[in-house]
């Protein structure tokens, strides 16, 4: 069990910044998700805490040692690949073995241990067999295993459900959630599907472009997120946009949309006073914020519908080009090209720097 | 109705196109063996009779020229004990040649796939241009070089000479062979390794090698029949007729007089070529194994 702190970590492969600057601090324990889009630098980071490669600049610590020049032999972690990487050559048991025989561990332990392993994991009758001959399902926990067997400090995991197919995948997030909370091993789970991360992470953080975008709990990116890039990435279906002006009349503040305005409260105008917030801005708001109905300050054109079953996707015209997505309850269903009055839950209302991109509110 | 005559007119005219091309096909696969197969039958039949023969019949039926077996050799002016010295001759060649080149190139294979170092692209673009150097073109250079190595005319380790200049030809390739099979490996199974605890050189040996064993068996037995066979430089370095290889031996077994006694020329080749047809049949399995290197998921 480990505290890993990354201090001002980059990586760089020539001019391309795959990692930059970067500052995380994963308490003991914890269970923390690396989430962005491909090529965010989540993998990268996680390669450069395993020792697989080589910080450009900056320090991992492992407690209370920089561990940049240890190599990946010596730091007791344990990890599973996206591809599973099982050792095609070798039986599942010798796979789960190979780190301990490595360690030069004797064999009657190495046997106890393989078997105990295998039981918590319920691959015991699969041990004579080799990876080939095993499911995408069972070859993962067969990986599992082999991180484990080594009873590891750090549990890193790249993309480990992404290769099993959608049933699957939600019944192992749930396994790895219990384990890790059983094990109690400080994991760092790299991911690009922020539902993986949501339902299974303490924190999140959160990387676009090589650099930290916000790093919180679920709650905390749902519901205070830090700019525009996270408030879209999280949450499904993802957050509305628009692009408005911001308007300070004396007594009153609105938004100018363009084709129809938005008068805001009187709490959200004293903040972004406080703050001078500039006048381009965008203006977001979850789709399960939206009220479709027949009272509201804004009109629109239903777009078209998309039913999910309980609820149902409602996309709404505003005027001009502008459209947005609402969650009802399915019965509450208006019929496609209806008219319709729609507002917001202005409690929940996210206004963002048009420019930086960052959250005001 | 026209529809179903145009149809079924169609398919006749793609079955007979088929039938032609795969006639075409078999018949440029087939012929050029024919020659070779007349050859080998001739070998057959001549190993086995009394009186020199031109065709793939013997003449009469006799076990008289495989004595050499077991008695002693005389032709001509020569006499030779038994044969078997010299099938060692040859068979430490061709394990030498084995011992040289399999570790040089699985190792060398590696480094230019998994490696950066100073040199990495020259190294990569002289194997290309070397990879089918001429050898014979060296024959006095490499005179040159094996005096001054104390390798010549040093009794067996003239043999273990030839041995690595044979090796030594064939390694730029080999190291190219198996670099491609070590660039099929993915990355991750290195990673698992090096994280599971291994060092650098285990994670190879342990992981990466028993992976491409196809590879290298391809390689070890390309190397031994290359060993094997070898005539050239055995002829121009081995001197003592004790160190003869079969090649060589062959080869002054047709050289001696105007007279050659066919039926042991032809029996004596016929014993020099069944080890490799032996040992190429058992090992079809695995060369055809070749496409399949690692097994990893997805």
């Amino acid at each position: 069990m480990v505290r890993v702190r990354l201090v001002n970590l980059c990586k760089y492969f020539g001019k391309v910044k795959a990692v930059d600057n970067l500052n995380l601090d994963i308490k003991d324990s914890e269970f923390v998700a690396l989430l962005g889009p491909s090529g965010c630098g989540k993998t990268t980071t996680l390669l450069m805490i395993a020792g697989i490669y080589k910080p450009t600049k900056g320090y991992i610590y492992f407690d209370e040692q920089i561990v940049n020049d240890l190599p990946p032999q010596e730091r007791n972690i344990g990890m599973v690949f996206q591809n599973y990487a099982l050792y095609p050559h070798m039986k599942v048991y010798d796979n789960i073995a190979f780190p301990l025989k490595i360690k030069k561990v004797p064999k009657k332990e190495i046997d106890k241990r393989v078997r105990e392993v295998a039981r918590f994991l319920r691959i015991e009758d699969l041990l004579n067999r080799k990876p080939s001959q095993l499911s995408g399902g069972q070859q993962q926990r067969v990986a599992l295993a082999r991180a484990l067997v080594k009873q590891p400090q750090l549990f890193l995991m790249d993309e480990p459900l992404s290769n099993l197919d959608a049933k699957l995948r939600v019944i192992m997030r749930a396994e790895l959630k219990r384990l890790q909370k059983e094990l109690k091993i400080t994991t760092i789970y790299v991911t690009h599907d922020q539902v993986e991360a949501m339902t299974m992470a303490d924190r999140i953080a959160v990387l676009n472009m090589g650099k930290l975008q916000q790093y919180g709990d679920p709650g905390e990116l749902y519901n205070k997120p830090a700019n525009l890039f996270v408030a879209g990435f999280i949450g499904t279906p993802p957050m509305n946009f628009l692009e408005g002006s911001l308007i300070d009349k004396e007594d009153t503040m609105l938004i100018d949309f363009g084709e129809f305005s938005l008068t805001l409260p009187e709490n959200i105008v004293s903040i972004l006073r406080e703050v001078n917030a500039s006048s381009e801005i965008i203006f977001g708001i979850r789709p399960e914020d939206v009220f479709i109905g027949k009272q509201g300050e804004l009109e629109g054109e239903v777009y078209v519908v998309e039913p999910l079953g309980k609820d149902i996707i409602v996309h709404v015209n505003l005027g001009g080009n502008k459209r947005i997505r609402a969650i009802l309850s399915a019965e509450k269903a208006p019929s496609m090209s209806s008219k319709v009055k729609v507002s917001f839950d202005m409690e929940k209302v996210h206004i963002f720097d048009k420019k930086t991109e960052k959250a005001y509110i | 109705m026209n529809s179903k005559s145009i149809y079924r007119s169609k398919i006749r005219k793609y079955r007979i196109k088929k039938a032609l091309t795969m006639l075409f096909v078999y018949s440029v696969l087939l012929i050029p063996l024919i020659p070779i197969l007349l050859m080998l039958g001739w070998l057959f039949a001549q190993s086995f009779s009394e009186g020199p023969t031109n065709t793939v019949i013997p003449r009469g039926f006799t076990l008289e020229n495989f004595k050499f077996l077991w008695a002693r050799i005389r032709f001509g002016l020569s006499e030779y004990p038994t044969i078997w010295p010299l099938v060692m001759n040859s068979l430490i060649i061709a394990i030498a040649t084995v011992a040289f080149e399999v570790p040089i190139a699985a190792l060398a294979g590696y480094s230019l796939s998994r490696m950066e170092f100073k040199g990495r692209t020259e190294t990569m673009r002289l194997i290309i241009a070397l990879h089918a150097f001429p050898g014979v073109i060296l024959l006095i250079a490499l005179f040159y070089i094996l005096n001054r190595m104390g390798l010549y005319g040093k009794g067996l380790l003239t043999l273990l000479g030839v041995a690595l200049i044979k090796a030594g030809l064939s390694v730029p390739m080999d190291t190219w062979i198996l670099k491609g099979f070590f660039d099929g490996i993915p990355w991750e199974l290195e990673w698992a390794a090096l994280v599971d605890g291994a060092s650098r050189f285990k994670a190879w040996r342990k992981v990466l090698l028993p992976i491409i064993a196809p590879g290298i068996s391809a390689i070890a037995i390309f190397s031994f029949m290359s060993g094997w066979g070898e005539f050239l430089l055995a002829y121009t370095y081995v001197k003592r007729k004790e160190l003869y290889p079969l090649s060589v031996f062959l080869y002054s077994v047709l050289g001696e007089f105007v007279f050659v006694d066919w039926g042991l020329l032809a029996a004596i080749t016929l014993f020099y070529i069944a080890p490799i047809l032996l040992f190429y049949a058992l090992t079809q399995k695995t060369l055809l194994k070749l496409q399949l290197v690692g097994a990893v998921k997805g």
